[in-house]
């Protein structure tokens, strides 16, 4: 008994571990590893550089940027359709995108904040989903003078079977010309995530 | 006094020590009363105050920030409390009464609050039902169909019985409701047709909005401890038992008026208090196992304290005191794990109210004990969804039953309760030869 009462004692003596944290600049390989079912950095960096790739060798894109004016675009949202809850990393994935078409320098790129701070546009655009109707398209062309603008939809089919969750995402991203309503271009990236408890 | 005596003595008093020591640490029940009290007082954002102040154990975490989302959510900061739920759903693991090992279930609940606290099933949807309101009181409406989607797989994998306890009507409409203003008509329509008929599936006319009218009645019940002393072996032996108890303040009606005139709608239900006490009494077999486990280590070392020190030279009687008392103390060192949700309501009653654009005064009655009557304003606007959201208990009073460590509940109706639904599986256990 009196082994029992030192071996509690000990424990509650016990120092506490102190944390440890790493810079993913010391040690790249910390950026690797999925730690949950949402996307995270890597997820965004894969599905931008394919989206990325598959935009700049479409024949739309070839069309839209031959000459000396460069065409006005806007990013403008991809529609949540999963069951997680990824708005911030969809938002950080546009911020990308919208980074590298600005460095390409073969758009000139509407900002997305003049458009999501007004209002009543930012409100149609909200809860739209992935489909724009056709007096939005009309409005940004008319008061923003986007020629084409990017949107999407990430849908996704997540299923558990014991202690394994798998969760697909199917993102959808594409370009949509504002005087026709036309989709000019759209690419379909698969990501998965699993979880094993 | 033997040199005997004297070592059990000391070995008895630094039990003592142990038990002393541990016991200036807070319950989680002690700790959340004080927001309780503001709580229910009517003071909800002290409430929430109070809980981000409070020092809280890590393992506690998760379950601080659901008492934290009620008091925020009831303080009408609905988009905070939706963060609060996000973040507790991403980080509780689910305590599976069904799947779990009998001894890793005794872990958890009579683990004293030095395991993280895990959620069941029930509990899990219970947040996302809760968090499709936050959103849709935050006009969030794509967030609010991610919690729709996570509710519907919980029910659809099963992992929440449906066909056992009927009852998820309200989930499936709210969900239908949320699938709706998605404009995600294919899902609404699936979920409205397991809702079966209630007025949230009734779509607002050409040139009407919506209201959406939510009433969270009374107070969910909550874990409490039952004490109780068996005799195993020739020996009293001490059995600590998580037991749920209801709490008062539910009422027994709930209708609406719109503009001075009874609104009859098909309500939608979810009788959190009903579930909760199916689910306890479905679950009883098994925590009376994992708590007789408990039993049996304190059982082995208080019998070694009486093997090691009875030697027949007159000091007898103190051994078996000691012994006792060891075994008492180490019942207090490992009390079940009586953590859960306590700011819950008893149940959730919705209505869907479909109107012209204009203000309108909605007027909701809770009749019954205790009736109180609840009055809103609210501006409709063409094609959107306004949510009013009342909370039966918020400004009810603090009620007379306050929870005590260890409390004795020999004799009290919940002990009665747990005892008869011991007696209950100790008689199937016998004709089933078990």
């Amino acid at each position: 008994m009196c082994r029992l009462s030192m071996f509690l004692m000990t424990l509650a003596l016990l120092p506490a571990c102190d944390p440890t944290f790493t810079r993913a600049s010391d040690d790249p390989s910390i950026d690797e590893a999925a730690l949950s079912t949402r996307l995270d950095r890597t997820d965004l960096d894969l599905a931008l550089d394919n989206w990325l790739a598959g935009f700049e060798a479409s024949p739309f894109y070839r069309r839209a940027t031959t000459g000396d004016a460069r065409p006005n675009i806007a990013i403008l949202r991809i529609a949540n359709d999963t069951s997680e809850h990824i708005g911030s990393a969809l938002d950080n994935l546009l911020n990308s995108a919208e980074t590298h078409l600005v460095q390409s320098e073969r758009f000139k790129v509407v900002d997305n904040t003049l458009i999501t701070r007004d209002a009543i546009m930012a409100e149609r655009l909200r809860n739209l989903g992935d489909s724009v109707d056709p007096e939005t398209i009309a409005a940004l062309g008319r008061e923003y003078g986007i020629h084409y603008f990017v949107n999407g939809r990430v849908g996704d089919t997540a299923e558990k079977s014991g202690d394994t969750k798998r969760v697909q995402y199917y993102l959808f991203m594409r370009v949509t010309d504002v005087a026709t309503g036309i989709i000019e271009y759209q690419h379909q990236i698969d990501i998965t995530k699993q979880l094993d408890d | 006094m033997s040199p005997r005596i004297a070592t059990m003595i000391r070995t008895t008093a630094l039990a003592i020590l142990v038990v002393v020591l541990g016991g200036c640490a807070a319950t989680y029940a002690e700790q959340i009363e004080t927001a309780q009290r503001a709580y229910y007082r009517g003071a909800t954002e002290q409430a929430a105050g109070v809980i981000d102040a409070t020092d809280i154990d890590s393992e506690d975490a998760a379950l601080w920030r659901l008492e934290l989302a009620s008091a925020l959510q009831a303080s009408g900061d609905y988009q905070a409390a939706a963060r609060e739920l996000v973040l507790a759903d991403q980080s509780l693991e689910i305590l599976d009464y069904v799947e779990e090992p009998v001894a890793e279930l005794g872990e958890a609940l009579f683990s004293a609050g030095a395991t993280s606290y895990r959620a069941s099933t029930f509990e899990k949807l219970l947040i996302n039902t809760q968090n499709m309101l936050n959103f849709l009181a935050a006009n969030d409406i794509e967030s609010a169909a991610v919690e729709a989607r996570r509710a519907r797989m919980l029910l659809l994998d099963a992992e929440v019985p449906p066909r056992t306890f009927v009852g998820y009507e309200l989930v499936w409409a709210l969900a239908g409701f949320t699938f709706e203003q998605r404009q995600a008509y294919t899902d609404a329509e699936d979920s409205f047709r397991e809702a079966g008929e209630t007025s949230l599936s009734w779509p607002a006319e050409h040139g009407q909005g919506t209201v959406l009218v939510v009433v969270q009645d009374g107070r969910a019940p909550v874990l409490d401890q039952a004490v109780f002393r068996l005799l195993i072996g020739g020996r009293l032996r001490r059995l600590n038992l998580p037991v749920l108890v209801r709490r008062p303040g539910r009422h027994s009606m709930i209708t609406v008026d719109v503009d001075g005139a009874p609104h009859y709608g098909v309500p939608a239900e979810l009788d959190i208090e009903t579930l909760a006490m199916a689910r306890y009494r479905a679950d009883m077999p098994k925590i009376i196992a994992a708590a007789a486990l408990q039993v049996v280590p304190r059982a082995v070392l208080s019998d070694g304290l009486r093997h090691a020190y009875q030697d027949g030279d007159g000091g007898d009687a103190f051994v078996e005191v000691a012994a006792v008392l060891m075994e008492e103390l180490l019942g207090e060192i490992f009390p079940a794990d009586t953590r859960s949700w306590t700011l819950l309501p008893s149940r959730i009653h919705a209505q869907r109210v479909n109107l012209a654009p204009g203000r309108h005064v909605v007027r909701i009655e809770a009749g019954g004990p205790g009736a109180r009557v609840f009055e809103r304003s609210v501006d409709v606007q063409l094609g959107q969804v306004s949510v009013i959201n009342v909370i039966t208990s918020v400004g009810a009073g603090y009620g007379d039953r306050p929870f005590a460590r260890g409390r004795d509940l020999t004799g009290s109706p919940e002990a009665v309760q747990a005892l008869a639904l011991i007696e209950d599986v100790l008689v199937l256990s016998h004709l089933f030869g078990g």
